[in-house]
């Protein structure tokens, strides 16, 4: 037993032309939603066909739970792949029936596990059809039930709101968190940041084959802090020793909203009194980074290789 | 092992259950049933009695040309103008003249007919040859009674030896068939099924289901799994069509015109003979029945044990070969249209095995080419079927043969795995030979 569901030690993947993993490690906590972030052709999806077993590594280690990653886990991992795609010409429940074989279930846990999330997405009468006289988001929706059918420990989505209309999408959030609450630790690629800002514990960042960052979100985000603040107010403000005014702007209606930096030496506290005494504040918030401006940064300070 | 179950299971539920297969399946017996059925009785009814008017110049050929199922004659006196007319009146189909100097000059005889006569021709004609040849050695000064009894008909039945000593009936005749039938088969159902084989994996590329069902099997076992249920699918679609194949053969029979078929094989026994040899009806009947019986006879004298053992053996070895070179193409292209360039390698052995056995049918099955081909797993299905179909093959070449080819399979199989794996994930551009190599080298 492990407190990590899965660790991954010094990873590296080779192929003929490039490197699209170089030396890779990561953490991932029990019951966390952990989200890989990466830009297009980071290797992303070749650290998760690794950790699928899809592929094998040329160098490092994969621990599941403690234990060396092996073909025994395989029914504990749930997989969404980006490019997901079921049998068209294939029964609905036949379909999922099958698929939940193949990752270990017999046949009556298949089907009273099937029945209960028939129930719950209501799409009992789709039971018969056929996957190709499904809509997308409908095929979308047998997809998640067949990954996560199995209950597995690990859940893998690989951009899992691509497709989705708002509704679905909140409905597979949804349903995400459920599956958190439940013990199951998830691990999602996207590159969507506001899912990640939505949803995730923690995160890493994969850039040009290598870990660029890693960690809590909020311990992320406290480090990429740069202690600016943003003051809206009435009245004139100019620098002090307690803090330097970045940039001003008018707004339409008459007040002022500028960004100030903290001085190393002053508290918040102390600087909110000297503004009282100065300015009208309307508002005041610290600057926290959003995850996009963190992605972009980190990206931009990898230097080209 | 338990997942190749279950995906052997869903290839061949899927494909059974199609409605393809059960038409195909149901309708294939009826369908080669049907059409030989059909030849043989518009063969029998389109049979009509031509009206033959002969003008014989010489007198000589009166009594030889009686009337029978396939023409009634009359003898007419008038001129060949007008005898011409009779043709173009409706009055006759023919027209056979036969001048004076026939005996002389034979080839002066002329048929006259406003459409082509065809098989009446050839029998006028040797009505007439029989007669001038009996004509002339007649008048070389040999007897009626030498001549009938130089008529005699030989047909001689081959005897093979076998090493225990015991003496059987040949049966090449039969073999011939039964050979060419196992062949087309083979040929037909490996290509076949090799195909489906190939398409089924391009399917699961196309649906990007793929790396779904990878992340819960291995490449192999879903590779495995779905070779050897469209193999299952093959034998129960033969299961089926030999059963319905006997089933309506032995019902179809007795909607045929029996009693014409008899006359039609008395008719040309006759003209074969000549009416010299004065054969009796029943001779007839006996000799007509004997072609069909003796090939009954030979195919029973035939190891049918032993071809039909070997036909599944081959079939099932012979077609997982192919089906395995198959899935790896599959997994290499992103659709059909791209095969092309693969396809053809794999189509060569098949058409050699398949011109090898045409020659070991026709030169014998020990020649030294039918031999190696008889052993090398890319044509050994195929040739070694026939050869033991001809019979006589010694135990040990059956037995290396097949030892070869499961050696064969073992290592196609293997070959095609390294090549699938890597192939499924691939996506984009073709392949080219040289980046398939590489696949083949990667290891892990």
């Amino acid at each position: 037993m492990s407190n990590n569901i899965l660790e991954v030690h010094n990873v590296v993947k080779r192929y003929a032309e490039h490197t699209a993993l170089n030396d890779v490690s990561l953490n991932i906590p029990k019951g966390v939603i952990y989200g890989l972030l990466g830009p297009n052709g980071a290797g992303k999806t070749s650290l998760i066909r690794i950790i699928n077993q899809i592929t094998g590594p040329d160098e490092g280690k994969i621990l599941f739970d403690g234990e060396k990653l092996s073909a025994q886990h395989i029914k504990q991992i749930g997989y969404l792949p980006e490019e997901r795609g079921l049998y068209k010409k294939m029964k609905v429940g036949e379909q999922l029936l099958y698929l939940a074989q193949l990752k270990g279930l017999s046949k009556t846990e298949a089907l009273e596990k099937l029945k209960e999330w028939f129930i719950k997405f209501d799409i009992k009468s789709w039971w018969g059809k056929n996957i190709e006289d499904l809509s997308k988001g409908m095929q979308q929706k047998i997809q998640f039930v067949a990954t996560v059918l199995h209950e597995p420990q690990l859940i893998i989505l690989d951009e899992p709101f691509s497709g989705f209309d708002p509704i679905n999408a909140n409905l597979i959030r949804d349903e995400i968190l459920e599956l958190k609450a439940k013990g199951s630790t998830i691990l999602f690629s996207t590159h969507r940041m506001d899912t990640v800002e939505d949803l995730c514990d923690y995160v890493a960042l994969i850039h040009k084959s290598k870990k660029v960052l890693d960690g809590r979100k909020l311990d992320i985000k406290e480090s990429y802090k740069t202690h600016t603040y943003t003051v809206d107010y009435k009245g004139e403000l100019g620098s002090n020793n307690d803090f330097t005014v970045l940039s001003s702007a008018v707004q339409e209606d008459g007040f002022m909203k500028s960004t100030i930096r903290l001085n190393p030496e002053t508290s918040v506290n102390k600087l909110i009194k000297g503004l009282i005494d100065v300015i009208e504040i309307r508002s005041f918030g610290e600057n926290i980074p959003s995850m996009n401006d963190i992605f972009i940064s980190a990206v931009n300070e990898v230097p080209e290789a | 092992m338990k997942n190749i179950l279950l995906v052997l299971k869903r290839e061949y539920l899927v494909r059974v259950t199609k409605k393809s297969f059960i038409v195909l399946s149901l309708l294939m017996p009826i369908l080669i049933v049907g059409i030989y059925s059909l030849v043989i009785y518009m063969t029998v009814s389109s049979i009509e009695q031509k009206r033959v008017s002969v003008i014989d110049k010489t007198n000589l050929f009166r009594e030889k040309f009686k009337d029978s199922k396939f023409a009634k004659y009359e003898f007419i006196n008038t001129s060949l103008d007008s005898a011409k007319s009779r043709v173009l009146k409706k009055q006759a189909d023919l027209i056979v003249y036969i001048p004076e100097n026939i005996i002389e000059e034979p080839s002066t005889m002329k048929i006259y007919s406003e459409k082509t006569v065809g098989d009446v021709k050839n029998k006028i004609e040797s009505i007439v040859q029989n007669k001038i040849r009996d004509i002339k050695l007649e008048k070389a000064g040999i007897k009626q009674e030498v001549l009938e009894d130089a008529n005699v008909n030989v047909n001689a039945e081959s005897v093979n030896i076998t090493e225990t000593g015991e003496e059987k009936k040949g049966s090449e005749g039969a073999a011939m068939i039964v050979g060419m039938i196992c062949v087309i088969l083979m040929f037909s159902t490996v290509l076949g099924f090799g195909m489906q084989v190939m398409r089924g994996v391009i399917e699961e590329k196309t649906n990007r289901i793929i790396e779904v069902i990878i992340s819960s099997v291995k490449p192999f076992e879903l590779m495995m799994g779905k070779i050897l249920g469209v193999g299952a699918v093959g034998l129960t679609q033969f299961a089926l069509w030999i059963f319905l194949t006997l089933a309506i053969s032995t019902v179809a029979p007795s909607l045929m015109p029996r009693q014409q078929m008899t006359e039609m094989v008395k008719e040309q026994v006759q003209t074969q003979a000549g009416d010299k040899a004065k054969v009796d009806a029943k001779k007839i009947e006996k000799s007509a029945g004997s072609i069909v019986t003796r090939l009954l006879e030979q195919i029973k004298s035939m190891n049918l044990g032993l071809i039909i053992g070997c036909f599944l053996f081959y079939f099932f070895c012979g077609y997982i070969f192919y089906a395995s070179i198959y899935a790896a193409i599959g997994s290499a292209v992103d659709n059909e249209t791209d095969t092309q360039q693969f396809m053809f390698p794999v189509m060569i052995p098949l058409m050699a095995s398949y011109l090898f056995s045409v020659m070991a049918v026709q030169f014998g099955a020990d020649s030294s080419i039918a031999f190696w081909a008889s052993m090398v797993p890319f044509s050994s299905p195929i040739v070694m079927m026939v050869r033991v179909t001809m019979g006589g093959v010694p135990a040990w070449e059956i037995a290396l043969s097949m030892a070869l080819l499961i050696g064969g399979i073992i290592f196609m199989v293997w070959l095609a795995a390294r090549i699938y794996r890597v192939g499924i994930l691939m996506y984009g551009k073709k392949p080219s030979w040289k980046e398939i190599w590489k696949w083949m080298t990667y290891k892990g």
